[in-house]
């Protein structure tokens, strides 16, 4: 038993590092200038003034602002003024992520797509290992523990693995999440709206920002079904058959299309970001699109397309 | 209605179908329907094919099995409200596989021929004669395979079948005919029947014929070796009193051929291959093997055009011709293409003791000189000083009177004998003065006897005829032979068995005595003109080569018993040695002699382990014709030629079968058996959903 979850967690930590390593974030100058218009998760390397013990920089005493004690007695008999210094803020973040593990997300249409759950899991740990690189804080939204460093995504990809903690559709959290921090949401969030809503109610907290990936596999979007078939649900749902499958193929799609605008819309009101991601397609672009470098459309424009539901 | 009308077409085909075979006379039924070149022997299993526009109609109304596919967004599905869709039905490619495939089934099931053969004559049973001797052996196969065929229209007519073979039969018994006997009776028969290494008896097969009880209506196929024989006019013509007579004989490229024993040359093997006029082999192989059985040599012969025999020679050193144990003609397979060789055909080693120069200027005048010209074209001869020819392997060797020897090289040349060889002395001047030798036979007479002398008053020696337990009975004795000087034996007991020959007055001539393994042989005469002029003639070539033949045991009854060798290995019917059977008889001299071969004395290897004497088929066929015309009403074909027919219904069933197997491959790859990926991910869990953790 051991050694078969021994062999789970390296085969998807090498699977991990695969996609990992399609990530341009983590080298050069120009990730550096990316990473400068970046939104509040921005590498750590852009330091501003905040609650530290690091120097960052002295100014002139304000009244209205400072205390007296914060006055630095050697740096003010050098300049004949009082003189405050100014400490760097701490800068490590708070990142949750979560994927969604129910029975839905076991579904792959062919060999050579990943199953969504599986898909999810390696996003969720390559964004990990990215933000471990800066030293973030790192959790997994309805597990245990908060890591940082090198070994936090080993640790985070136990957790995932580990059967005996639960997680439905949504994530349950106990307590308020701290400031600022970030929240990585991976599922195909094929649930009921008001659901979806509750969930995302759960998460609160001061400066809160998330992101929710809708993680689809390619026959979900395409439905490129034929004949008379009979689906099964996967969960329980029951079953439908249709005798002439391929007949039904735009009106599926319309209606898929009508569920994700639906889902884009109820997350945006609650500040989330919804990000699409096939199964088919290289899975850092949906990681790119976290860091706002994807070159891909917007899913609301790219569902206008009167051809069809392209992702 | 549109069902409606499917349901009354198809009806409509099925009772065509059905009342179509019914209008046919029964005979029609009874022996098959005719359907322009095909023809199916059970035409009432074409009445399933009633079923066919059935299956059709059904095929085409019966919606398909749905796919089963497991989906994780069914909340989107149950959205979607089921539009009215036609029902999907089984796609028109894969209904036409099934009607085929249903069809091919029906239609092999009903036994089709393609161009069946004309059906037999008459309605009462089937005679099968069958030419079983030695020439059947080549086309064994396509014998059996016609007798099959005959069984299987036997079977399909209904009729009884009787089997007549015409070689006697390998127990020794008489021939009889089996039957009438039912068709799976028969079929046993045939199994059991084998090609004989021995010609066909037509007579006695002839014998075993009873008058038909109803003349005219039996079917006679008769099954020939394509030979004529003793009996086979009167055969025909007794079979033509049965019923319609019809003669299978081999196509002229593939009829039997013989291979005649070899004479033995100076220098080379040479057998003769022999065949029937109009035959169209003209190319033959022949392979020499040895007593392993592995190929020593090869020959081609090419016969000229119009001739029946052609000699083939084995040029070969003495050495590997010494090994040859059998020739055969490659691809004939039978007792009659196998000649298997014994010791005649090996010249045997022979020492002659020389001492000094020959006398190369009066050659006439070398005792030696006579010896060797009688021996050297039928043995291996050796001559040197007796110390260089006793360390080498020899079975006989040859010391004349001039030759003396020491006590040491006396001594050796006793082990020699001893341990097997043959020591042939000549007497002459000096045996006669010097008797006490021990290497003799017997005992001498100091002194020689002069026969024909005036003083004599004998008239010169004449030799007797060989007694029977001599190895020189059997020779040819030339009134001309004249023995004028002998030494002579002092009498005893025993005398007249170590007597091989002897003068007509009773004197001894050639004597010999048995020496641990071998032999000791004295020619009371010298072996030059001297004493006699039996060097000058044909007897004293075929005396020597007695005494070679002899240092092998080959020659019979030199031990006294009768000549009847037992037999050793025998040749089956298709040229292959084997053991025995039990009808096997001890070989005797009349038999060889009178090149009887037959289940008493089949060819093969005869005698001890002293002596092998092949006896050969060849010698019992002295001539080989082709049948001769037969009287009219009679038709003649060849095996391949008469049967044209073929059965389509095995591959009308595999074909059928292969296509319903198609059919469920594609059925189950459209149900995704063989998609691994949608085994694996998609499973079933519970009903019930996975529970959510309730907030604190």
């Amino acid at each position: 038993m051991k050694t078969d979850k021994l062999k789970k967690l390296y085969d998807l930590l090498s699977e991990v590092d695969k996609t990992y390593s399609q990530l341009p974030l983590n080298v050069t100058l120009e990730i550096e200038k990316i990473s400068q218009g970046l939104s509040e998760f921005a590498p750590r390397k852009l330091s501003r003034r905040g609650q530290g013990t690091e120097f960052f920089e002295s100014r002139t005493f304000r009244q209205e602002i400072d205390e007296v004690r914060n006055i630095n007695a050697r740096l003010s008999a050098r300049a004949g003024k009082p003189i405050v210094i100014e400490k760097e803020a701490e800068i490590r973040q708070h990142f949750y992520l979560w994927r969604d593990a129910t029975n839905s997300m076991d579904y792959t249409s062919n060999d050579t797509c990943h199953t969504k759950k599986l898909a999810a899991e390696i996003m969720l740990l390559a964004f990990a290992k990215h933000l471990a690189l800066n030293e973030e804080m790192i959790s997994i939204l309805d597990g245990k523990g908060t890591y940082h460093g090198n070994k936090a995504p080993e640790w985070l990809a136990k957790q995932l693995l580990d059967v005996t903690i639960m997680t439905g559709d949504m994530p349950v959290v106990a307590q308020q999440l701290p400031r600022d921090s970030t929240v990585a949401m991976f599922s195909d969030f094929m649930m009921d709206t008001s659901s979806l809503i509750k969930g995302l109610n759960r998460l609160t907290g001061s400066g809160l920002k998330g992101f929710l990936v809708m993680v689809l596999d390619p026959q979900e979007v395409d439905f490129k079904f034929k004949g008379h078939v009979e689906f099964q649900g996967m969960e329980g749902e029951g079953k439908k058959s249709f005798k002439k499958v391929e007949t039904m193929r735009s009106l599926y799609q319309e209606k898929m299309r009508d569920h994700i605008l639906e889902v884009q819309r109820l997350s945006a009101a609650k500040g989330f970001q919804l990000i699409i991601q096939r199964t088919d397609e290289p899975l850092h672009d949906a990681l790119l699109a976290i860091y706002g470098l994807s070159s891909k459309k917007s899913p609301a424009h790219t569902l206008m397309r009167p051809e069809g539901l392209s992702l | 209605m549109t069902v409606l009308k499917s349901i009354k077409k198809a009806f409509k085909l099925a009772a065509m179908a059905t009342i179509a075979p019914l209008t046919l006379p029964s005979t029609a039924i009874a022996s098959g329907l005719a359907l322009g070149p095909v023809t199916f022997s059970a035409p009432l299993v074409l009445m399933g094919a009633v079923a066919l526009p059935v299956l059709w109609w059904l095929m085409k109304s019966t919606p398909t099995k749905p796919t089963i596919e497991a989906f994780p967004a069914m909340r989107i599905l149950f959205n979607m409200k089921s539009q009215d869709q036609e029902p999907a039905i089984m796609p028109l490619w894969q209904r036409l596989l099934r009607m085929t495939a249903a069809t091919m089934i029906i239609a092999g099931l009903a036994q089709p021929s393609l161009n069946p053969d004309e059906p037999l004559k008459g309605d009462g049973s089937i005679m099968m004669v069958v030419d079983n001797g030695w020439a059947a052996a080549r086309n064994w196969s396509e014998r059996t395979e016609e007798m099959k065929r005959l069984l299987d229209r036997a079977a399909r007519d209904g009729r009884q079948v009787s089997i007549l073979s015409t070689a006697p039969p390998e127990d020794g018994g008489i021939i009889r005919i089996n039957g009438p006997l039912d068709a799976d009776d028969a079929q046993h028969i045939i199994n059991e029947l084998k090609p004989r290494p021995w010609p066909v008896d037509r007579e006695a097969a002839l014998k075993a014929l009873k008058t038909p009880e109803t003349a005219g209506s039996t079917s006679v196929i008769w099954l020939s070796n394509g030979l004529d024989g003793k009996g086979t006019l009167a055969l025909a013509s007794r079979l033509q009193k049965f019923g319609t007579l019809t003669i299978l004989e081999d196509a002229p490229q593939e009829t039997a051929q013989l291979l005649i024993e070899p004479s033995v040359t100076s220098d080379a093997l040479a057998v003769t291959v022999r065949r029937l006029a109009g035959s169209k082999n003209d190319v033959v192989s022949l392979t020499a093997r040895d007593e392993s059985g592995d190929a020593i040599a090869q020959v081609t012969v090419n016969f000229e055009p119009g001739k029946m025999e052609k000699k083939a020679t084995f040029d070969l050193p003495i050495e590997i011709k010494n090994q040859i144990t059998r020739i055969a003609i490659d691809g004939e397979n039978t007792a009659g293409a196998t000649v298997l060789l014994d010791e005649r055909w090996r010249r045997r080693p022979v020492g002659l003791i020389t001492a000094g120069a020959k006398n190369t200027s009066q050659p006439l005048l070398n005792e030696s000189n006579y010896i060797e010209r009688a021996l050297d074209p039928y043995a291996d001869l050796h001559q040197g000083a007796i110390g260089n020819l006793l360390q080498q392997k020899l079975a006989v060797m040859i010391m004349t009177d001039s030759i003396a020897i020491d006590e040491t090289t006396g001594k050796k040349v006793k082990d020699w004998v001893n341990e097997g060889g043959t020591l042939l002395r000549f007497a002459g001047p000096r045996l006669a003065e010097q008797t006490n030798d021990d290497l003799l036979p017997v005992k001498l007479r100091q002194g020689e006897r002069i026969l024909g002398g005036k003083m004599s008053g004998t008239m010169a020696g004449k030799l007797a005829p060989f007694e029977p337990a001599s190895p020189f009975y059997g020779i040819n004795l030339p009134g001309d032979v004249t023995i004028e000087r002998e030494v002579l034996a002092q009498p005893g007991l025993d005398l007249d068995k170590r007597t091989w020959a002897s003068l007509k007055d009773g004197t001894p001539f050639v004597t010999a005595e048995k020496r641990g393994k071998g032999w000791i042989v004295l020619v009371h005469t010298t072996a030059d003109r001297d004493w006699s002029n039996l060097v000058l003639s044909g007897l004293f070539v075929d005396m020597m080569r007695a005494v070679v033949s002899h240092s092998q045991g080959i020659s019979g009854g030199a031990d006294g018993l009768d000549n009847a060798l037992p037999p050793l290995k025998i040749l089956n019917g298709h040229g292959q040695l084997i053991d025995p059977l039990p009808a096997v008889m001890n070989l005797t001299k009349e038999a060889v002699e009178q090149a009887k071969i037959g289940p008493q004395f089949p060819p093969g290897f005869y005698g001890n382990e002293n002596i092998r004497q092949a006896h050969n088929l060849s010698a019992a066929v002295p001539v080989m014709k082709a049948l001769p015309d037969i009287p009219e009403n009679v038709s003649r074909g060849t095996y391949k030629s008469m049967h044209k027919e073929t059965d389509l219904a095995g591959p009308l069933l595999s074909g059928g079968f292969a296509l319903v197997l198609i059919d469920h491959l594609l059925l189950l790859g459209q149900r995704g058996v063989f998609s691994r990926s949608r085994r694996k991910k998609q499973k079933q869990k519970p009903v019930s959903p996975k529970p959510i953790q309730a907030a604190p």
